[in-house]
């Protein structure tokens, strides 16, 4: 989507579109979900807080002033909504469940078995690289869009990438 | 080259982020342990690209939208009701109002005794609303502003 389609269709969105607003969910639901699937420890949420998001990306919009992208604003609303969910589960549930289970004992297949690994790797992982790695892994979310988003530098992005990963090799080790 | 020197530069080589120098590969194929750590570094990148999430469901959008119009929904029937509440302080106010000036003007006492003649009354209410003339202006003010809000709330939200 090029900057005028992607000003046009907020401008459609800000005038009460409900068509441009589904367009404008259609083109960002895949990296919005995913993020939200990646950046949750209860994936039964997944739906209802990426949907969440996009209900705070429609009530924003009159504000957004286009001064970042439109995904970055995006990915930032994207964190915020996991952070706070995170935050009201963990008051809810406090310590009686650890992040990091033992793998399940039903899971028969290897490379379930390897995913559900990464997982809960993914998921032990401090919060700041948890992100980049739901980001960067999910297409469309480049270094500059993430430094951007995070304001930090590239170069800083990258180094907390290798960090997380190293770390990430460490914990399936 | 040192391991610790290496493993600064093992996740970049695996992700293909930079091309290892001479010196760098010298290492890495004289040292087992980072060898193997760039051997695993290259499947955890495999693994991390393959391993996407799963796309958002068929009726994503359709959600989406229909909670956005309940949102709105909630919000117009929120501005209804302030709008009502709004409504009925004007009128209270409005009326205590036009109460109040008529009892301190005299004439809810002049009219009890005027009603034999309503010339004299017509008149001498018209004498007596005159200095409190911007008190009546104020609360017809105040009715306008309400109704305006009225309007502008119905022609800005939209009906779901």
């Amino acid at each position: 989507m090029t900057d005028f389609d992607e000003r046009t269709l907020i401008e459609r969105c800000r005038a009460g579109d409900d068509i441009a607003f589904g367009e404008l969910v259609e083109q960002y639901k895949n990296l919005v979900y995913g993020m939200v699937w990646r950046l949750t420890t209860d994936r039964s949420q997944t739906d209802d807080l990426a949907q969440e998001v996009f209900l705070k990306v429609h009530r924003g919009l009159p504000y957004f002033r286009g001064e970042a992208r439109l995904s970055t604003w995006i990915f930032r609303i994207v964190s915020n909504v996991c952070n706070e969910a995170r935050s009201r589960r963990t008051a809810e549930v406090g310590r009686r469940r650890p992040i990091a289970e033992p793998g399940r004992p039903d899971n028969a297949f290897a490379d379930l078995e390897l995913r559900d690994r990464l997982d809960k790797a993914i998921a032990q992982l401090p919060e700041q690289y948890r992100v980049l790695i739901a980001a960067h892994y999910i297409d469309g979310v480049q270094y500059e869009a993430l430094a951007e988003a995070l304001d930090i530098p590239i170069g800083t992005v990258k180094t907390h990438l290798h960090r997380a990963k190293r770390r990430l090799r460490e914990l399936l080790q | 080259m040192t391991c610790k020197d290496a493993a600064e530069f093992i996740e970049a080589i695996a992700a293909d982020e930079i091309r290892p120098t001479a010196e760098m590969r010298a290492h890495l194929e004289s040292c087992p342990a980072c060898a193997s750590s760039l051997a695993a570094a290259r499947r955890l990148e495999a693994m991390l690209a393959a391993h996407g999430p799963p796309p958002a469901p068929d009726r994503f959008v359709a959600a989406v939208l229909q909670r956005v119009r309940r949102e709105r929904w909630r919000m117009e029937q929120n501005v209804d009701r302030l709008f009502n509440v709004a409504m009925l302080a004007a009128l209270v106010i409005v009326a205590v109002g036009v109460f109040a000036l008529m009892n301190l003007s005299g004439f809810v006492a002049a009219a009890d005794g005027a009603w034999a003649g309503l010339t004299t009354v017509g008149t001498e209410l018209g004498h007596r609303m005159v200095p409190a003339l911007d008190t009546y202006i104020a609360a017809a003010g105040l009715l306008l502003t309400a109704l305006g809000m009225w309007w502008w709330a119905e022609r800005r939200i939209p009906n779901p």
